[in-house]
């Protein structure tokens, strides 16, 4: 395994664990698949669209989205978004996530 | 987007649902589609490149699929691919010695049974090879169920608690102590019982006529005297099989197990049990023996059983099968006991 390789693999597996805060991040309001695809990538949180789409199924299942079909500008489109429970879930993500980023910080600065 | 690209579009969808389960198949078709169209409108480029963007649909399928789904786990494949391949080959084995004794006794022409020899070769491989998968794969949904019983402990709690979520709580307390040396089941020993069945099952389904006496003319042998009633075969095979499969259960479990423990017990007298009913019935309800066995010994040897110290002197008769009958119920209900033993003894047990 090649350098640049081995780095990929490494950097897609630190990304993966952040998927679900971002893409909850992202569903206070209302938006269908492919939007939420392009959003993520021009903030800089590139996510692939056959991850992202069985992420919502699954984050759908488990009670923190919720879906609806609707006519869109042309055709029909699956609107995702935050269920209540989804709410109270991503708050207490986002503070687990600040609590990492502070220790994590912690830990870096004493190169 | 163009008849082709349309036409490319389906093909990918389809490849992709036909690896997703049956009910969110439809659904899947929709967003699939909605993305690709969007992918597309948005000029990420022609179809081909936004297909090759989304990459591989099996890939893309694997992540459709709840987590891994299998026949058999890996948790359980080595022991599978083991009693797999002693089955095999001892399935393989009483198919072979059936078509040498019939090549012997010359019963037809060497074509015929080399014919057979293949054709017996081919469906019983496959039916053992059912056979063996269908016992794990009911094992493992049955053992999955049984260690979540297992750890479910009863505490004042549980009144108040959702339990099922208790009970997947891992706790060092779970832990089981290392099982005493004299409650360990051998793979030796399981492997004895299970080849002896195996071979046991395939010469009673492909040369039921070795179990008799032999008549030989002039150093070759020329036919068997069948000890077993052939005549109503048909009717009685099923049960033996049968029995002698719950035996094969209950090898497997004992091998998977490794040890004497509560979940070996009861499996072992619920076998031990039903082996006894179908015994009983094989011998008091259908005729398992051959009625015209000592008519047929005593024309073709002339000698005559007539003192009352010559076991088949009793033959026929209702002692004889009594003896036998009560021999295997008593080998079964020894093997219930030593099991019992050994489990209370030397095993783990779970009282709760």
């Amino acid at each position: 395994m090649g350098e640049k390789e081995l780095l990929d693999n490494l950097t897609s597996e630190l990304r993966r664990g952040t998927q679900i805060l971002s893409v909850l991040s992202q569903l206070k309001e209302e938006k269908y698949g492919y939007a939420l695809v392009q959003i993520l990538e021009e903030k800089g949180s590139v996510i692939d669209p056959n991850t992202l789409y069985p992420l919502l199924r699954r984050l759908e299942k488990q009670g923190l989205l919720q879906s609806d079909w609707k006519m869109g500008e042309s055709k029909p489109r699956k609107y995702y978004k935050r269920t209540e429970l989804g709410d109270k879930i991503y708050l207490e993500l986002k503070q687990q996530w600040e609590n990492i980023v502070g220790s994590m910080k912690g830990l870096m600065e004493e190169e | 987007m163009n008849e082709s690209d349309k036409d490319l579009m389906n093909r990918y969808i389809y490849e992709v649902i036909r690896r997703v389960p049956g009910a969110q198949k439809e659904e899947i078709t929709m967003e699939l589609k909605e993305l690709i169209e969007d992918m597309y409108d948005n000029g990420e480029g022609d179809m081909e490149a936004v297909l090759t963007k989304l990459g591989d649909p099996k890939k893309f399928a694997a992540k459709y699929r709840d987590e891994s789904r299998y026949i058999i786990s890996p948790e359980y494949y080595d022991n599978y691919m083991w009693v797999l391949k002693v089955v095999l080959l001892s399935v393989l084995f009483s198919i072979v010695v059936s078509a040498f004794v019939q090549l012997i006794t010359r019963e037809s022409g060497f074509s015929n049974i080399m014919l057979a020899l293949f054709g017996n070769i081919l469906s019983a491989g496959v039916g053992a090879f059912g056979a063996v998968t269908l016992v794990f794969a009911f094992l493992e949904r049955q053992k999955v169920k049984v260690e979540f019983h297992e750890e479910k402990e009863w505490t004042v709690n549980s009144l108040t608690e959702n339990s099922n979520e208790e009970k997947k709580n891992w706790t060092p307390g779970l832990l089981q102590p290392v099982p005493d040396k004299r409650a360990l089941i051998s793979r030796g020993e399981a492997l004895a019982e299970l080849v002896f069945t195996m071979i046991f099952i395939g010469l009673l389904l492909f040369a039921p006529y070795l179990f008799g006496a032999y008549v030989f003319d002039e150093g070759k042998l020329v036919r068997t005297i069948p000890i077993f009633n052939l005549d109503q075969w048909s009717r009685i095979l099923p049960f033996m099989v049968i029995s002698i499969m719950i035996g094969f259960v209950d090898e497997i479990v004992k091998l998977l197990a490794g040890c004497y423990c509560t979940l070996v017990m009861i499996c072992n007298l619920i076998c031990g049990f039903l082996q006894i009913i179908f015994v009983i019935v094989m011998f008091k309800v259908l005729d398992i023996w051959n009625p015209k066995f000592i008519q047929d010994i005593t024309s073709t040897f002339d000698i005559r059983f007539s003192s009352k110290g010559d076991l088949f002197y009793y033959y026929g008769t209702g002692f004889f099968s009594n003896v036998l009958l009560a021999i295997i119920c008593g080998a079964i209900v020894l093997e219930m006991g030593t099991t019992i033993y050994k489990t209370l003894r030397y095993g783990r047990i779970k009282m709760n």
